[in-house]
C-alpha cells in the first residue's frame, strides 16, 4: 500500500477511536468508563506510534529501547498507586478518600457552609 | 569487519544504514526520556484522582469539552499532516510537502489560539490552581485538580513550537484529553 494512503487510513482510525471515547463521555458509565476511556488511549497512542512514528519499519534494540520506558512507566504508576491504596488513613490529607478525618474548615475547594469563607475576585 | 572500512578513523559507521539506525535510536531514547518526563506528571494525577474523586469529578463536569475535543481532533490531524510531509518529501514532491508543512504549521497556531480562549474563560471563572481557586464548585481536591489542568495542558505549549516533537505532543494530548476533560466519575 501506498504510504500516503496508508497515513490517511490511519488518521480515519485515529477519528473513529477519537469519537468512540466521545461517545463513552456521555455515557456516564462512573469509574467502569474509565479503564475503557485509558484503552482507547492506548490503541490511539499505538497507532501514532506505529505509523506515524515508524516504529513499524524499527526493529531490535529501537524497540527494545521503547519497551523499557514503558516497562519503567508500569512500574512508577503501579507502585505509586499501590502505596495510596494501602496506607493508613491518618497518613493522608484529610478529606480525601482514604481519611477519616474532614477537610480542615476554610481549606481551598472544601465545602463551606459559609458563603463568606470563600470571597470571589472579580 | 574488513580493514579498510576502518582506514578512515572520523567516521564512525560503517555504513549509511547503521549511521541511520544509530540516529534513530538516538532519538527515541530522547523520546523515551521525554516520556518519562510527562509520566511524573500522570502518576500524580493518578494519585490525587484515587483521593479525591469527587473533587475531581467537578472539575472534570467543569472543563471546557468542546474545546478540548477540537483540539484533539486538530492534533490528530496535525500529526497526519506531519507524517505525511515527511513522506512526500521522501517521494521529492516539494509542492505537497511545503503545503503540508504549512497546514501543520495552521493546525498548530489553531491549537494555540483555541488553548488560549479555553485560558481566558478558565480565569474568568475562577478555576485557577490551589489558594486562588474561587470557581463556583466545591469539593475537596477540586483545587488540586486545576493545579494538574494548569501544568498538563501548559507544559506541552512550548514545546509544540518545536517541530521535532509533534508526534509526542500528539501521544501526550491522546492520554490527557480523556484524563482532563472526559471521565467524569
Amino acid at each position: 500500500m501506498k504510504t500516503t494512503t496508508e497515513y490517511l487510513l490511519v488518521w480515519v482510525g485515529l477519528m473513529v477511536l477519537a469519537g468512540a471515547s466521545w461517545a463513552l463521555s456521555t455515557m456516564r458509565l462512573g469509574e467502569a468508563g474509565f479503564p475503557i476511556a485509558i484503552a482507547i488511549a492506548v490503541a490511539k497512542a499505538g497507532l501514532v506510534i506505529a505509523f506515524y512514528m515508524h516504529m513499524r519499519h524499527e526493529h531490535g534494540s529501537i524497540r527494545l529501547a521503547f519497551a523499557t520506558v514503558l516497562v519503567l512507566v508500569a512500574l512508577l504508576m503501579s507502585i505509586t498507586v499501590t502505596d495510596a491504596a494501602t496506607r493508613w488513613g491518618l497518613a493522608m490529607p484529610p478529606g480525601s478518600r482514604s481519611s477519616p478525618l474532614p477537610p480542615p474548615i476554610g481549606a481551598q475547594g472544601s465545602p463551606s457552609q459559609n458563603p463568606d469563607a470563600h470571597p470571589r475576585v472579580r | 569487519m574488513s580493514v579498510p572500512e576502518l582506514l578512515n578513523p572520523a567516521e564512525p559507521f560503517p555504513d549509511e544504514a547503521s549511521a541511520e539506525h544509530a540516529g534513530h535510536l538516538g532519538m527515541w531514547v530522547f523520546l523515551g526520556t521525554e516520556i518519562l518526563l510527562f509520566s511524573g506528571l500522570f502518576v500524580g494525577y493518578a494519585y490525587y484522582r484515587f483521593l479525591f474523586p469527587l473533587g475531581w469529578s467537578l472539575a472534570i463536569e467543569h472543563t471546557h469539552k468542546i474545546i478540548g475535543s477540537v483540539n484533539t481532533l486538530v492534533l490528530l490531524t496535525s500529526s497526519l499532516t506531519v507524517a505525511l510531509s515527511l513522506a512526500f518529501a521522501k517521494e521529492r514532491k516539494r509542492g505537497l510537502t511545503s503545503l503540508m508543512l504549512l497546514a501543520s504549521m495552521a493546525l498548530g497556531v489553531t491549537f494555540l489560539v483555541l488553548k488560549g480562549v479555553e485560558y481566558q474563560k478558565e480565569i474568568v471563572e475562577g478555576a485557577l490552581p490551589g489558594k486562588y481557586f474561587h470557581a463556583d464548585f466545591h469539593a475537596p481536591g477540586a483545587d488540586l485538580f486545576e493545579c494538574f489542568y494548569w501544568i498538563a495542558t501548559g507544559l506541552p505549549l512550548p514545546l509544540e513550537l518545536v517541530g521535532l516533537y509533534w508526534h509526542l505532543i500528539d501521544l501526550i494530548w491522546i492520554f490527557l484529553w480523556p484524563l482532563i476533560y472526559l471521565t467524569r466519575s
